[in-house]
């Protein structure tokens, strides 16, 4: 794909708080979404380190019960909905318009509303924490009748839900509006690089799978304040029905949160193995097959609650029919490094480490498919290290990734090539260390959820809190080398890297504060 | 910023996900109570 570079224009950039609070700049935006996001993940990870002190050995010690399945519950709802999805909201504002050559999202506007919506939500999910009660703590699934019978805190993250539910139905309906009407003339739709067809996807998610859940809180909240009976037997509803319709929305929010990183990595590696993405076509149908079948698998989460064997056969095998399209892509990740001449700076390794780091979580997930299998391993700690392989090393360290990829062209500076190495070295011996056993706690038979657990689990448990501590702390590395590119160091050339593809690349570094007002020719 | 023909699609590409969207959710809860 050759290019024309566009000139830049009317370059000022607004000054002062009034920039960052009215800014309608598509790259203003998506360094609020990035900020943002790394803010939430170092919040939910104190709760993790307030988790994994209380489990570092047996006994009550650090924090009563109660409390406890509040950092359980407000840990991942952060994460998830506070620090891992705005952190790719955050990647696509960066990215999607330059990448299709476009100069701002379709909704400028609108894109402001997106992220500013985020804080206040947050906000309230965290005060939910001191109100009479304390904060939601039925964890994050929020299941009735746990969560009908909670205090004011569940209607907190009821509220917490809808509002951070509206932010990214709304970033969606932008990037979808963006990318099917603002491409540059040339660039079709099989021209797209990977990171734009894996959010377009994953909006198309977005979009399908949000407002069920809304629909299912909304339901709570009538239940809990409205004399409704959706989900009270005794009122003629259902509680399992309620389980149905959050899963339904549930599976499809595990690929919102993992498809925009097979995107940011599919984008790393080629450029570090100088070698074209190989199946480029394939993987685009086997992140669309991904996505359909992550509509019609919602109830593998929920075998143990009883089901009619033909349901239990069904749910099966579509679960493992998943494994099909995700291999594809590991194998192309694959072939594409095969007799590449890499290298194998931060980016690529973070990259290396999620398809190695991943597949371990995929394969667990493939485990826990068979029904009869996941009996055992339901609510076990065997869960809890399944979907931190998929979610940490899947979405989160093709997050660092990125960072460390596009970094230069965002700050203008090459990064800290060793700090970024101790980062990643830490960081994965630090995640293995803290997760991996749980595998075995969870075979042994300890619950998750609990603040307590018998004397024959504390050996790994331990290894598991000291990891823990050390992944948390290990990402104050990433908070200096950002700083530090941001303040300064070695300028980086409009490539950065060695002949990378893409639109982002024929722009100088930093990006221009406006870029392509005229659109480029792709050809 | 958008040319005219980009507006037009961007109008007809929201009017479209708005209805999906409020469709998805009013659905999700009347199909309960019907």
């Amino acid at each position: 794909m050759s290019t024309a570079v566009a000139d830049h224009h009317h370059d000022e950039v607004p000054k002062g708080i009034t920039r960052w609070l009215f800014t309608t700049n598509h790259k203003d935006i998506g360094t609020l979404y990035l900020w943002f996001s790394f803010i939430m993940f170092l919040v939910g990870g104190a709760m993790a380190l307030v988790i994994r002190a209380e489990l570092f050995q047996p006994g009550l010690q650090v924090v009563d019960p109660h409390f406890y399945n509040q950092m359980v519950t407000v840990h991942a709802l952060i994460m998830i909905f506070g620090a891992v999805m705005p952190g790719f909201v955050g990647f696509a504002n960066w990215m999607l318009p330059m990448m299709v050559g476009a100069p701002d999202m379709a909704l400028p506007r609108m894109n402001n509303w997106s992220f500013w919506l985020l804080p206040f939500a947050t906000s309230l999910l965290i005060a939910s924490l001191f109100v009479p009660g304390g904060g939601p703590a039925a964890g994050w699934t929020i299941y009735p009748p746990l969560s009908v019978q909670g205090g004011m805190g569940v209607d907190l993250a009821i509220f917490t839900i809808h509002i951070l539910g509206m932010s990214s139905i709304l970033g969606a309906i932008n990037i979808i509006a963006t990318i099917m009407n603002m491409r540059a003339p040339g660039m079709t739709l099989m021209k797209m690089p990977l990171f734009v067809w894996t959010w377009v996807i994953t909006a198309f998610l977005l979009i399908a799978a949000m407002p069920v859940l809304a629909g299912a809180v909304t339901m709570l909240l009538t239940d809990r304040h409205f004399g409704t009976a959706f989900f009270s037997a005794a009122g003629g509803g259902d509680p399992v029905m309620f389980q149905h319709i959050f899963w339904f929305f549930g599976h499809p929010e595990v690929y919102i949160l993992i498809l925009p990183a097979f995107g940011i990595i599919s984008q790393i590696i080629p450029t570090f193995a100088r070698k074209p993405l190989f199946g480029y076509s394939s993987m685009v149908f086997a992140t669309a097959g991904i996505a359909f079948l992550s509509f019609i698998v919602w109830a593998h989460h929920m075998y143990t609650v009883g089901m009619p064997l033909s349901g239990e056969l069904f749910f099966m095998y579509s679960t493992m029919l998943i494994a099909i399209p995700t291999g594809v892509k590991i194998f192309n990740w694959l072939a594409t490094m095969w007799r590449g001449s890499m290298t194998f700076e931060t980016p690529m390794l973070y990259a290396i480490a999620t398809v190695a780091l991943f597949t371990v979580g995929g394969l667990t997930g493939l485990m826990m498919s068979i029904t009869p299998a996941d009996f055992q391993y339901h609510d076990t700690y065997f869960i809890v290290a399944h979907f931190h392989y998929v979610i940490f090393c899947g979405s989160v360290l093709a997050m660092f990734g990125g960072v460390y990829y596009w970094l230069p062209k965002w700050t203008g500076h090459m990064y800290d090539e060793t700090l970024g190495k101790w980062h990643f070295w830490l960081t994965v011996i630090a995640f293995n260390v803290t997760f991996f056993p749980q595998h075995f706690l969870g075979f042994a038979g300890m619950p998750r959820r609990i603040p307590d657990y018998a004397l024959q689990f504390a050996e790994f448990n331990m290894v598991s809190s000291i990891g823990g501590f050390v992944l948390g702390f290990s990402q104050l590395i990433l908070l200096w080398v950002v700083i530090k590119a941001i303040r300064g160091g070695k300028k980086a050339t409009a490539e950065v890297w060695d002949n990378p593809e893409g639109l982002e690349w024929t722009v100088p570094s930093p990006a221009p504060y406006h870029t392509f007002a005229t659109a480029p020719e792709v050809r | 910023m958008a040319t005219d023909a980009q507006k037009a699609g961007i109008r007809k590409t929201v009017t479209f996900l708005v209805i999906f969207v409020v469709a998805v959710f009013a659905w999700s809860i009347i199909k309960y109570l019907i």
